[in-house]
């Protein structure tokens, strides 16, 4: 993984290593155990590492909402859901769904809100 | 992580849309603003690169619980439609695994409890206190005190979520005990004005205080490793010999 010098990133010099890691790789779709090396930078004395390249997990920029009686379809009830109420405005989000957006961008009963998992 | 946060993407007016940024800090996710490209932490809501650095996101309280029982609370509800079908989690050995610490496995800061504990963090004042999440579930109701502010903390049997107030209010600090009687639907009263409330709202439902709203705390469900790794000067709730329950010794801490 190159480094993208998309961001900001001031501080001391990056620095790569290698290491071997679990790592939660979105884009297999499954946990692996993998060596590899990655960017990592020291920020208030713990490494931020950076394992993917911007939006290679996509956030959700325009939600489309259905009802609940529409959801049944694709929703079981036992699936974790994070649950937003603003102004008796109520949204689920599938948290099987937020793991491969992690972040949604919304705007609910006027407020603009980011859900993140 | 395991912490589903919501904040509000607008400060002083500014509106802020995010991406992921592909990076972790303190094994938690690293989003960035499209507008400023600045970074931001997940766990905290701080953005601690680029030209917003310094800046707070504002916490909306939310619930994590199952789609089951949010939809018997909200039969209105609206859902994310999913683009393609999603029926598990891709981190569940993960979630399930207690030795696994981080995507990284740095080593646990503070081990005053296990890595993977779920705990529920609230912050209030610049100070922060951890409440490990089956002893506040044992205890349902708690006043508690975070610094200067006075807390209540109400475990949802219901929906297995956490709500934070404030018991400050016009009348003073209050008291919160539960109430026995069952048909009271989960309500809880307090001891200064023998208002009875809901305590997943806040809000005062019958009494002389009815109609007043408990301000919302911050409360974020989380495991211990992610939260001790971004506030390392938690204090650690334990439940006491106190007890909420009616008719017990005032208590206020």
């Amino acid at each position: 993984m190159k480094p993208t010098g998309r961001f900001p990133l001031a501080g001391p010099a990056r620095i790569w290593i290698s290491m071997a890691i679990f790592l939660a790789l979105p884009l297999t779709g499954r946990a692996q155990e993998t060596e590899r090396e990655f960017e990592k930078e020291l920020i208030d004395g713990d490494y931020m590492y950076t394992v993917l390249g911007p939006d290679a997990i996509p956030a959700v920029d325009d939600p489309v909402f259905v009802s609940r009686e529409e959801a049944e379809s694709f929703m079981d009830d036992g699936e974790p859901v994070i649950g937003l109420l603003i102004d008796g405005e109520a949204r689920a989000y599938s948290l099987y769904h937020l793991d491969h957006h992690e972040i949604v961008n919304d705007t609910v009963a006027g407020r603009k809100v980011a859900v993140t998992w | 992580m395991n912490a589903g946060i919501v904040y509000a993407r607008e400060i002083g007016g500014r509106e802020y849309t995010f991406g992921v940024s592909g990076k972790l800090w303190r094994d938690a996710l690293v989003m960035y603003d499209r507008q400023s490209e600045s970074l931001w932490s997940q766990v905290d809501g701080r953005a601690f690169r680029g030209p917003r650095e310094g800046e707070i996101l504002e916490h909306i309280p939310s619930v994590q619980t199952t789609w089951g029982k949010w939809k018997k609370l909200h039969p209105q509800t609206l859902v994310l439609k999913k683009e393609s079908e999603f029926t598990s989690t891709r981190y569940e050995k993960y979630f399930t695994d207690p030795d696994r610490i981080g995507v990284f496995g740095n080593p646990l800061k503070d081990e005053r409890l296990g890595g993977k504990v779920e705990i529920v963090g609230v912050r209030a004042g610049g100070k922060q206190m951890v409440f490990p999440l089956e002893a506040l579930r044992a205890a349902g109701l708690v006043n508690s005190r975070v610094g200067e502010t006075e807390i209540l903390l109400h475990a949802d049997p219901q929906t297995a979520s956490v709500h934070a107030f404030s018991r400050m209010t016009s009348r003073g600090v209050l008291n919160f005990s539960k109430i026995a009687k069952k048909k009271r639907k989960g309500w809880i009263r307090d001891r200064e004005t023998g208002t009875l409330w809901d305590p997943r709202t806040g809000q005062a439902v019958k009494g002389k205080m009815r109609g007043t709203q408990l301000d919302e705390i911050s409360a974020t469900k989380v495991f211990w490793f992610a939260w001790a790794a971004f506030f390392p000067g938690s204090e650690i709730w334990t439940p006491e010999t106190e007890s909420a329950e009616e008719g017990s010794p005032a208590t206020s801490s």
